[in-house]
C-alpha cells in the first residue's frame, strides 16, 4: 500500500477522487522502470539517488515517489556480505580500541589485524563492514511490469490508500461472493443485500484510532472486487478532515474501473518481500486473538475464552491467542524458513497464511520485535519457547 | 445521587450535572473528558453533593519504600509539585536526576502509577529502575505486551492506543520527556486518563511549534525549573562551549553557492519571504504542486548537505581527536550518511536507528567501560537513552533546535571529580549553518 503521505486526491463539493495516472504518464512509467532495471545488482542507496533525480523531471514528486513505491514492491533487496557485518564491526572496533584512526594507513593496519583474527581478507572485511545498512543492500531481483500495468497498479494503490480512510464502504457486484463477504466481516459491521442478481455489501468500519489499520484486508477486498462483473464501490471517506467531515468516493467498472484494474493477477509474492495480495484467503477461525474476539462480540475476555473452549474446534492456547494445531504448525514452519527476519517480511508471511493480527501472534509464538524508527526496518527475533497456557 | 462511571476515555454521570460536561439526551447522562476527573470530584465534595464514584478502578499497588535521598533542588522540585496539587511539570537538565524526583513522588503517593515514555529503550530502563528502587514487579504495556501492575511502564504510543481501556486504572501519571505529550496522537493520553496526579519531566519544555502550551491543561503548570548553568560546577560538571568556524573547500564553496543561488533566485523572483518556520512550511507545501519551487527546495537541501557534511569538518575532527586522545568523545551529526562515512573512515563505532538493539547495547557498554573512547551518532542518542558519561561532545551538524543542543550538551555534564566538560561545535563559515548555530544557542 502507498504511504498516506503519497496519496494524491482532489476534494470538491463533498466528493473526493484520487488523481489517477492516465496514459500521459506512460513516459514517466517507462523512465522509472528503466531506472529500476539499470540498478539490478546495484545498491539501494544508488537507486534512491537516481529516483530522487527523477523528481526533477517536472512531474509532481508524490506521483514519482508513488510509482517508485509500487515498483519497489516488485524488488528483492539482499544483504551481500562475506562475513556477518555485525561480527565484522565488532572485530574492527575491538581492534581499534582507544586509538585514533586518522589516516588511511592507520585504517588499513587496523582492518588487516582484525581480518587476520577473523580469517578473511582485508578487502572482504572492509566490504562487509556496513553491508547490512538499508542503503547498502543490493537489488538482486526485479520483476518489471509493462508501463501500462505499472500505471494500473499505481492507480490501484492510490485507491487502496484512500479507502483505508473510509468509515463506510458499499460494494455492489453481480452474483454472490462469500469470500468477499468474509473479508468484509473482518473489517467491521457487515451486511449483504441481494436484489436483481446483484449483491450489495455494506461495511460499517469500526471507529479506531488507527484509521489506516486493516490495510491488507482492504487490499484483499478491493483486489477481489475489481475482478467481479458489474462492480461498483462507494465509500464515505474522512481524509484530512479535522472535524470528521466525510467525502463521498465512488468508483465503478464503467467509470474509472479500467484505470485501476490490474490486467492480470499478480504473481505470487517472493518470500522476502512483504505480501501485497493475499495468496490465500483469510481463515479467521484458525487464529483467534482473545481480546479482538471479545471486543467484536462485546463480551469479556474470560467469556471469549470460555466460548472458544466450549466450541467444537480444537485449539492450542498460547496466552491471548488461540490457534488450531494445523495452523500453528504451518506458521512455525513458515517462520523458520523465512528468508530474512525483517518485520515486513515476517508480517507478510503471516498475513499470507491468513493471520490478520501478526504482532500478538508473533509474541505468542515466542518472537519479539525490535522496532526501528522506520517501521519497515524493524527486525523480528526468536526469544525462546512459545507461550503455551497449560 | 450522582453516580460517576468511566466509559472509553470519558466520565459519565448519571443522576445530575457535573462540571465540564455535556448532556447526552440519548442516554440521559452527562459526559465529561476524563482529564477533568479531579476537578469534578473537588466540585462535588465542595458542594456537599451526594455522589458515588465508580469511575476510578485503580490497580492495587504494593507498599513502596526506598532509600532514595533527594538533593536540595530535587526536594524543592517535589515540594513545588506537591504545592501545585500534585500536578505539573518539572524541568531539570539531563543528568540532574529527574527520575529520582519521579521515584520519590511515586513513593509518596503509593498508588497505581503509569510511567509513560517515548521509546522502548526507556521502557526497559524505567522498568529496571523501578524494580531496583522498590523491589516490586513492574508491568509493561508496549507493542504486543500487556502486563498491568501497580507500577506500569508504557510507551506513549501504547498508552495512547489503549487510553479507552486503561484510562481509569491509575491514580498517578508520570510523563518522561513530557514535551512529546502535546503531539496530536499522544495528546489523548492527557485527555482520556482519569489520573488526578500528574508529573511531567523534561530537560527542555519549549517546542518550536508552541504546542507545549497545551501541557498546562494536560499535566499542569511548570512548577519547577533549573537550567544547566544553575547546576554546573555543583551538581553537574563545569563546561565550556567552543564554536569553531570552518571554511568550506574551494569546490564545496562553489557548489554550495551555485545551489543556494537557485533557491535564492526562486525566492526573489516569486517575492517569497522566509521570516518564520510557518513561511518555510508554506514553501515546502508549495513545492508539492509547483515544479520550480520543488527544484528550489532540492537545491536548498543540497546546499545544506554541503554545509553540514563538509570535508573540512572531517579533517578538523581528525585533528581534534588526535589532540585529545584521552577524552571520551560523543560525536553528533544531523545525517546518518555522515555517521557511517566517519565510522567507516575512522573506525569509530556508530549508533543510529538502524543499529540492532544488541549491538547498540554492546557499544554503549564498551563506551561506559572505556574500552571504546569514541562513538558517533546522529539523533537517536539525543534523548531517551541512558548514555554513559563522556567528557567531550563534538557537534558536527545539527538543527536550529535549542532542545537538541541542550540535550547534546547534557550528555557530557554528569558530575565527576575535576571534570571539565567540553562541547565543540563545528560550523561551516559563510553558510546558513552559522544561523542555525546561533538559533540553537539562543535559549
Amino acid at each position: 500500500m502507498l504511504p498516506l503521505d503519497l496519496l494524491r486526491a482532489r476534494r470538491r463539493r463533498g466528493t473526493i477522487r484520487p488523481l489517477y495516472a492516465s496514459e500521459d504518464k506512460l513516459g514517466l512509467a517507462r523512465t522509472l522502470i528503466s531506472v529500476f532495471k539499470a540498478h539490478v545488482d546495484g545498491k539501494r542507496g544508488e537507486l534512491r539517488e537516481a529516483l530522487s533525480r527523477c523528481e526533477e523531471l517536472g512531474y509532481n514528486y508524490k506521483l514519482v515517489r508513488g510509482i517508485a513505491a509500487v515498483l519497489e514492491d516488485r524488488c528483492i533487496f539482499q544483504t551481500l556480505a562475506y562475513i556477518d557485518p555485525t561480527e565484522a564491526r565488532h572485530a574492527v572496533f575491538e581492534e581499534t580500541g582507544g586509538r585514533v584512526v586518522a589516516t588511511e594507513q592507520d585504517r588499513r593496519r587496523v582492518l588487516a589485524a582484525a581480518a587476520f583474527r577473523l580469517g578473511v581478507s582485508t578487502e572482504d572485511l572492509d566490504a562487509s563492514l556496513y553491508a547490512d545498512l538499508w542503503d547498502e543492500q543490493v537489488l538482486t531481483d526485479f520483476d518489471p511490469p509493462t508501463p501500462q500495468e505499472l500505471l494500473k497498479e499505481y492507480n490501484f494503490a492510490l485507491t487502496l490508500a484512500l479507502i483505508t480512510q473510509a468509515r463506510r464502504i458499499e460494494l455492489t457486484y453481480r452474483g454472490r461472493d462469500e469470500e468477499l463477504e468474509l473479508v468484509g466481516e473482518s473489517l467491521g459491521r457487515c451486511r449483504v443485500h441481494e436484489a436483481g442478481g446483484f449483491s450489495k455489501l455494506t461495511i460499517e468500519r469500526l471507529q479506531s484510532s488507527r484509521a489506516g489499520q486493516h490495510a491488507s484486508e482492504l487490499e484483499a477486498l478491493l483486489y477481489r472486487l475489481v475482478f467481479r462483473k458489474g462492480w461498483r464501490l462507494s465509500a464515505e471517506v474522512a481524509y484530512r478532515s479535522r472535524k470528521g467531515k466525510r467525502y463521498l468516493f465512488e468508483l465503478s467498472e464503467d467509470s474509472h474501473g479500467r484505470l485501476v484494474t490490474p490486467s492480470k493477477p499478480r504473481r505470487t509474492r517472493t518470500p522476502s518481500a512483504p505480501a501485497r495480495h493475499k495468496p490465500t484467503d483469510p481463515s479467521p477461525n484458525e487464529i483467534v486473538i482473545v481480546d479482538e474476539l471479545a471486543s467484536h462480540l462485546g463480551i469479556t475476555e474470560d467469556e471469549a475464552r470460555r466460548r472458544l473452549k466450549r466450541g467444537g474446534r480444537r485449539y492450542i492456547e498460547l496466552g491471548d491467542v488461540f490457534i488450531t494445531p494445523e495452523k500453528l504448525r504451518e506458521l512455525e514452519e513458515a517462520l523458520t524458513s523465512a528468508p530474512d527476519m525483517r518485520l515486513p517480511t515476517v508480517v507478510g508471511t503471516l498475513r499470507s497464511l491468513g493471520c490478520r493480527s501478526p504482532l500478538p501472534v508473533l509474541e505468542a509464538l515466542g518472537y519479539a520485535v525490535e522496532w526501528a524508527e522506520d517501521r519497515s526496518r524493524s527486525k523480528v527475533y526468536r526469544l525462546g519457547r512459545r507461550r503455551t497456557t497449560p | 445521587m450522582i453516580v460517576l462511571r468511566f466509559n472509553r476515555g470519558s466520565i459519565v454521570a448519571r443522576g445530575g450535572p457535573i462540571p465540564h460536561s455535556r448532556y447526552d439526551a440519548k442516554t440521559g447522562t452527562y459526559r465529561a473528558q476524563a482529564l477533568h476527573y479531579w476537578e469534578i470530584l473537588e466540585h462535588l465534595e465542595r458542594g456537599g453533593v451526594d455522589y458515588r464514584d465508580e469511575a476510578l478502578d485503580a490497580i492495587p499497588c504494593p507498599g513502596l519504600s526506598s532509600d532514595i535521598r533527594l538533593r536540595d533542588y530535587q526536594k524543592r522540585a517535589l515540594d513545588a509539585w506537591r504545592a501545585a496539587g500534585r500536578r505539573g511539570v518539572v524541568v531539570l537538565p539531563t543528568g540532574a536526576g529527574k527520575t529520582i524526583v519521579a521515584l520519590k513522588a511515586m513513593e509518596e503517593i503509593e498508588a497505581a502509577t503509569l510511567v509513560v515514555v517515548p521509546t522502548l529503550v526507556l521502557v526497559d530502563q524505567w522498568r529496571s529502575r523501578l524494580e531496583e528502587a522498590f523491589g516490586v514487579e513492574v508491568g509493561v504495556v508496549r507493542g504486543g505486551k500487556h502486563l498491568l501492575r501497580g507500577l506500569t511502564v508504557a510507551t506513549y504510543a501504547s498508552a495512547s492506543l489503549r487510553a479507552d481501556r486503561l484510562g481509569n486504572r491509575f491514580r498517578l501519571l508520570i510523563f518522561d520527556e513530557v514535551h512529546h505529550l502535546p503531539a496530536p496522537s499522544y495528546r489523548r493520553i492527557g485527555l482520556m486518563y482519569l489520573a488526578p496526579c500528574r508529573l511531567g519531566l523534561t530537560a527542555t519544555l519549549e517546542r518550536e511549534d508552541g504546542a507545549h502550551l497545551a501541557l498546562l491543561e494536560l499535566v499542569g503548570d511548570k512548577v519547577y525549573e533549573m537550567g544547566v548553568d544553575d547546576l554546573a560546577g555543583v551538581h553537574l560538571a563545569d563546561y565550556t562551549i567552543q564554536t569553531v568556524s570552518i571554511p568550506l573547500s574551494e569546490e564545496e564553496k562553489a557548489e554550495y553557492e551555485a545551489q543556494y543561488a537557485i533557491y535564492r533566485g526562486f525566492l526573489r523572483r516569486r517575492g517569497v519571504r522566509m521570516r518564520s518556520l510557518q513561511d518555510f512550511r508554506r514553501f515546502v507545501m508549495r513545492s508539492g504542486r509547483d515544479p520550480e519551487a520543488r527544484r528550489a527546495l532540492l537545491a536548498r537541501n543540497r546546499a545544506m548537505d554541503i554545509a553540514l557534511n563538509s570535508e573540512t569538518k572531517i579533517d578538523y575532527l581528525k585533528r581534534l581527536l588526535l589532540e585529545n586522545p584521552e577524552e571520551k568523545v560523543i560525536i553528533f551529526t544531523q545525517h546518518n550518511s555522515l555517521v557511517y562515512r566517519i565510522s567507516e573512515e575512522m573506525l569509530i563505532p556508530a549508533i543510529t536507528h538502524q543499529t540492532p538493539q544488541e549491538e547498540r547495547a554492546e557499544i554503549l557498554q564498551r563506551f561506559r567501560s572505556s574500552r571504546y573512547r569514541r562513538i558517533i551518532t546522529s539523533r537517536v542518542l539525543d534523548e531517551g537513552v541512558d548514555v554513559p558519561d563522556a567528557s567531550m561532545a563534538v557537534i558536527l551538524s545539527g538543527t536550529g533546535s535549542s532542545r537538541e543542543f541542550i540535550q547534546r550538551l547534557g550528555r557530557v555534564l554528569r558530575k565527576q571529580e575535576r571534570k571539565q566538560a567540553k562541547l565543540v561545535e563545528l560550523v561551516s563559515r559563510g553558510t546558513t549553518e552559522t544561523r542555525l548555530s546561533r538559533r540553537r544557542k539562543e535559549n
